[in-house]
């Protein structure tokens, strides 16, 4: 009988239409001279087959791969030597793909995620504990990090409540504020746990004033709003998101309202479930409210009263807001009186204040000759500041 | 005649052992007789490179045989020393007594 021995070779991996193992075909494309491929792996299959059979297979293919790593610089270099400008060119190129390669594989692995190291917060000014404003379930925010600081995709994180007021914490980390409290959660993922405080806020209303009035020039406001608990009394530990539309009209900042420049604008709040929008008026200053463009819509003229003093200005025909604003906030309003030919009632029957901001607003409609007049009043302040606006309507 | 080539400390070493070996010398057995005298394992990329830079150079030339099955139906490439082979060893080895001439036992200066 005859046995038939096989000899290994790098051939092993075969491409069958060609006859060449990859490793051949790899050096023949990197420029390496196809005699010296040849030699270098008759050489290796040779001798893997001598060891195979006296070390073992494990062995001798141990042997074959430390011999083409160690060899692989020998054949590069000796394709540099003696491969024509083609084959120079085509080396630079196999070796700039591996070397990128290379970088690809390093950058990765430095990047990869590793195992959950640190739960943190997910919120900036969380330190004295995560404000939950909401009535509905919400989301704990929180991020996982692994130990060099990486935040980790979609780690597994388990929630329980710890202490503290009863509020349900579903173990994926949805929060439900049933009543106003404080409690611990903890949060678990992989080795890392983190308790944090959860201040338990519900809201149940936001109440605001329908529009602010702001005049070109005058220090920030306070948004006038505020934010309704279960039990009827304003929340004062809100968190949520105060957005100006149109920012060059005006910008929110500190909790505090600046006009940029004359216009009309909305400002969208949301804490919690709830929402709310409210118009912003920057209005321009002007010397008179005679004589205005058509287009001159929101004026304001600014009111000085000393003790005894009055001011008299004519009024324009047509309808529009008369309203005055404090040059401080809650300083009593001079004492005003329209006269002539104008009516004036307290709204217009579409808009209203749900918190007055203004001390004074009415809404009036004129004919020619009619005139406001500003007296210092009887309120004891030396003198009175603040500004009157008149809001033209369309 | 040519100047005779410089060798470097390898390609001697290797041309030496193509010169033992005579009609037997391939790569495998090259790489095999420098580790035993040398008592270092040698690549076998680096054994090719410096016969292919030998033969480059005029120092050896080589001829192929048959496909082997025992080298997985590759030929084998076996290398015989030229002319200009011979005469480099010669010098190699002439360069090599000069420098060693006069030169008695060594002894290490007493530290």
């Amino acid at each position: 009988m005859t046995k038939t021995v096989r000899i290994p070779s790098l051939e092993d991996s075969n491409d069958a239409t060609h006859g060449r193992s990859v490793t051949e075909r790899l050096l023949r494309i990197v420029g390496v001279d196809p005699a010296l491929v040849d030699c270098v792996l008759g050489d290796l299959a040779e001798e893997r087959a001598e060891r195979s059979a006296t070390q073992g297979a494990v062995l001798a293919w141990l042997w074959c791969i430390e011999q083409a790593v160690r060899s692989t610089p020998h054949l590069l270099l000796s394709a540099y030597r003696y491969g024509g400008p083609a084959a120079r060119l085509r080396l630079c190129a196999a070796l700039g793909v591996v070397g990128i390669a290379l970088a690809g594989i390093g950058t990765a692995i430095a990047l990869r995620d590793g195992p959950p190291a640190r739960i943190i917060t997910a919120l900036a000014n969380s330190e004295a504990g995560i404000v939950v404003n909401n009535i509905n379930p919400v989301q704990l925010p929180l991020h996982v990090l692994d130990k060099r600081g990486h935040r980790l995709k979609s780690p597994r994180v388990h929630f329980e409540r710890a202490s503290g007021a009863p509020i349900s914490v579903s173990p994926s980390g949805e929060i439900t504020c049933r009543v106003a409290g404080d409690a611990i959660v903890r949060a678990t993922s992989g080795a890392a746990t983190q308790e944090m405080k959860v201040l338990c806020r519900p809201v149940i209303d936001i109440r605001e004033s329908s529009w602010i009035d702001l005049v070109a020039g005058d220090p920030p406001r306070e948004l006038p709003f505020y934010a309704v608990g279960l039990n009827g009394e304003a929340v004062d530990e809100l968190r949520g998101t105060i957005l100006v539309t149109d920012s060059t009209v005006a910008t929110y900042d500190g909790n505090m309202i600046r006009a940029r420049n004359v216009g009309r604008t909305h400002v969208l709040i949301k804490v919690g479930d709830q929402a709310t929008p409210m118009s912003v008026v920057v209005h321009e200053l002007v010397q008179s409210f005679e004589s205005l463009r058509p287009n001159q819509s929101d004026v304001a003229r600014r009111v000085r009263l000393a003790m005894g003093d009055t001011l008299r200005w004519a009024l324009p025909p047509g309808a529009f807001w008369l309203k005055y604003i404090p040059q401080r906030a809650s300083e009593t309003p001079p004492t005003i009186t329209l006269e002539g030919n104008v009516g004036c009632s307290s709204g217009d029957g579409v808009r209203t204040y749900r918190m007055p901001v203004e001390e004074y607003g009415k809404y009036c409609v004129a004919k020619s000759g009619a005139s406001v007049l500003l007296a210092h009043g009887a309120n004891g302040l030396p003198v009175v500041e603040g500004s009157l606006l008149l809001q033209r309507a369309p | 005649m040519a100047t005779p080539s410089r060798l470097g400390s390898f390609e001697l070493a290797a041309l030496l052992a193509v010169a033992r070996l005579g009609h037997g010398a391939y790569g495998l057995a090259i790489r095999r007789d420098l580790s035993d005298r040398i008592g270092r394992e040698y690549s076998v990329g680096a054994v090719y490179t410096t016969l292919q830079r030998l033969e480059a150079k005029g120092l050896l030339k080589s001829h192929t045989t048959d496909p082997l099955p025992v080298r997985g139906g590759r030929s084998r490439r076996t290398f015989t020393i030229t002319g200009a082979g011979s005469r480099a060893l010669r010098a190699a080895e002439r360069d090599a007594a000069a420098l060693w001439a006069g030169v008695g036992t060594i002894r290490p200066e007493p530290a």
